[in-house]
């Protein structure tokens, strides 16, 4: 089957006064459709820098991107982005920052706008959608955040460290609930991590990378209960030797 | 509900005691005050001090009341209210295209970033000849000179202001689609109002010193003016006539836009 989502021997190199800095080298990575997968690597490998290649933020060098078989087209809401920080604007009410997105593409259709309705009610923001994001708590703001990217109805969802900025206590829930909501919205995604735990319990496939300039190290499938939450794979005793080999993967480095 | 009843003893005590505080600064200030005008008055009055240099708060009184029997009082407060009004819009306005055309785009910043540089640095004063030579004697040399005391600083708030702007914000509107007028218009603006606020009261401060400046070097009318020609004529009652209602124009002033502060940052949360 051909793959959804197609990254063919990808280069990238950072070009800056310093010199060179070559951060991605042949990374190859195929993504199924509502597959969700995770990125692990050693800090500064180029994770990030995969995203927004993928985002179209930035041009490899050199390779090919296909989605759906065709070449990735740029600037166009096929791939919603979320970052560590939930970037709300603060002079916008929740339902303006869930709308942004639409407001961008000029998009006021009445779908859309039943879209922003639905979310919110299904997420339970509708109470919240006329508040600003400061009376909002760090894992709600963080849910905002998410529907604001579903609402363009993105093929391609990519997160990158969005736990990273939350507190341990709410992390769990927050990590439940947006696997909760990308399970049920059906989203191909890409969440890029350095936390193993949060990849082994959310993810279909972890994809292992090299230190820099990066390439694609392994590829782990992971073989658990997807129709329990995060929370819930991690009582598996599968779990913890997952989480070992992808450990050992990374430190073999 | 009474708020009241929900607080413990303690924090009544400390709210009383924030209330006295607060009380008592207020007392002491108008008491600075009082002391001050009555000490000079009297002072004056006992021939303690020569009131021909000195003035005295009941001769200042007096002469803002003959400015206003004779209508002068309107007539020199409303030509250099109109030169610092139009100095402070002209420059504000301006100087924020600016920015906003620097911000769009790097390559010219980086083009002209040398001259702000030295236009900054430079006492925008000594071009007071030039520009009365060039523009020609009048209002309109006085709005002139206000204007460049006022438009180096705003562009380069205003700059520092849109490039401070969250990266990742940015990243993220591109990747919602965004072209770069968007990310203007909904990020990169919205973001710089508290900064746009500071620039306003410091231009409002800058403006008063601009247009007295501007009158010093060349005017026939305005505050400034009659502080120049008191001074001259020694006639101190007018100078300081003058330089109280100057004061008490700049203040509100500086209060408008405080207010517009309180309002745009309560809306903002
Ligand atoms: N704009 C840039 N110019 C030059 N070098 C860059 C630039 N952005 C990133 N790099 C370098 O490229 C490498 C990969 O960066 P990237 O941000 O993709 O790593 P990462 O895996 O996301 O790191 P982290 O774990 O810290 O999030 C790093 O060594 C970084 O220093
Ligand atoms: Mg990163």
């Amino acid at each position: 089957m051909q793959p959804y989502l197609k990254l063919s021997n990808i280069c990238l190199n950072y070009h800056s006064k310093q010199g060179e800095t070559m951060a991605l080298k042949n990374v190859n990575i195929d993504v199924a459709k509502q597959e969700f997968v995770a990125i692990v690597g050693p800090s500064g490998c180029g994770k990030t820098t995969i995203l927004s290649i993928i985002a179209g933020i930035l041009k490899p060098s050199s390779g090919t991107i296909t989605l759906d078989g065709k070449p990735l087209a740029t600037n166009t809401r096929e791939i919603g982005y979320m970052f560590q920080r939930d970037h709300l604007f603060g002079w916008r009410t929740i339902q303006k920052n869930v709308e942004l997105g639409l407001e961008i593409s000029k998009d006021k259709s009445p779908e859309s706008k039943q879209i922003v309705q639905d979310l919110l009610k299904k997420y339970g923001l509708t109470d919240f959608a006329n508040q600003y994001p400061h009376q909002l708590s760090g894992g709600m703001r963080q849910r905002v955040a998410l529907i604001r990217t579903l609402v363009l109805r993105p093929k391609i969802l990519l997160l990158d460290e969005p736990f990273g900025a939350l507190d341990y206590q709410t992390r769990q829930t927050v990590i439940d609930d947006v696997s909760d909501i990308i399970r049920n919205e059906k989203i191909t995604s890409i969440l890029v991590t350095h936390d193993i735990n949060e990849a082994v319990c959310m993810a279909d496939k972890i994809i292992v990378l090299s230190h820099r300039p990066a390439t694609v190290r392994n590829v782990v499938m992971v073989d658990l209960d997807k129709t329990v939450s995060p929370s819930k794979r991690k009582k598996d005793k599968r779990f913890t030797e997952l989480l070992n080999f992808v450990w050992k993967e990374l430190d073999s480095e | 509900m009474n708020k009241k009843l929900m607080y413990s003893e303690e924090h009544l005590k400390y709210l009383r005691k924030e209330k006295k505080d607060k009380v008592f600064v207020l007392v002491c200030q108008i008491a600075i005050l009082v002391v001050f005008i009555a000490l000079w008055e009297l002072l004056g009055y006992f021939g303690v001090i020569n009131t021909f240099i000195m003035s005295s708060p009941s001769r200042i009184i007096n002469t803002i009341a003959e400015l206003y029997a004779s209508g002068d009082l309107w007539y020199h407060t409303a030509i250099t209210l109109y030169e610092t009004v139009l100095g402070f819009a002209i420059a504000t306005i301006l100087g924020t295209l600016i920015a906003i055309l620097l911000w769009w785009s790097e390559k010219l910043r980086r083009i002209l970033d040398p001259y702000i540089v030295v236009l900054n640095s430079l006492p925008k004063i000594a071009l007071g000849p030039i520009v009365i030579i060039w523009v020609g004697a009048g209002i309109q040399s006085i709005v002139t000179i206000c204007f460049l005391i006022l438009i180096v600083v705003t562009i380069i708030s205003m700059l520092n202001a849109f490039r401070e702007c969250d990266k990742d914000k940015i990243l993220l509107m591109k990747s919602m689609g965004a072209n770069t007028l968007q990310i203007l218009w909904k990020l990169v603006l919205p973001s710089s109002i508290p900064q746009f606020i500071s620039v306003l009261k410091i231009n409002v401060g800058l403006s008063w010193v601009g247009t007295i400046m501007g009158e010093y070097l060349v005017s026939s009318a305005g505050l400034g003016y009659l502080i120049v020609y008191g001074s001259q004529v020694f006639q101190l009652d007018l100078v300081m006539a003058s330089t109280l209602i100057l004061c008490v124009l700049a203040s509100v002033m500086y209060l408008l836009v405080a207010l517009l502060e309180k309002r745009v940052l309560k809306s903002r949360h």
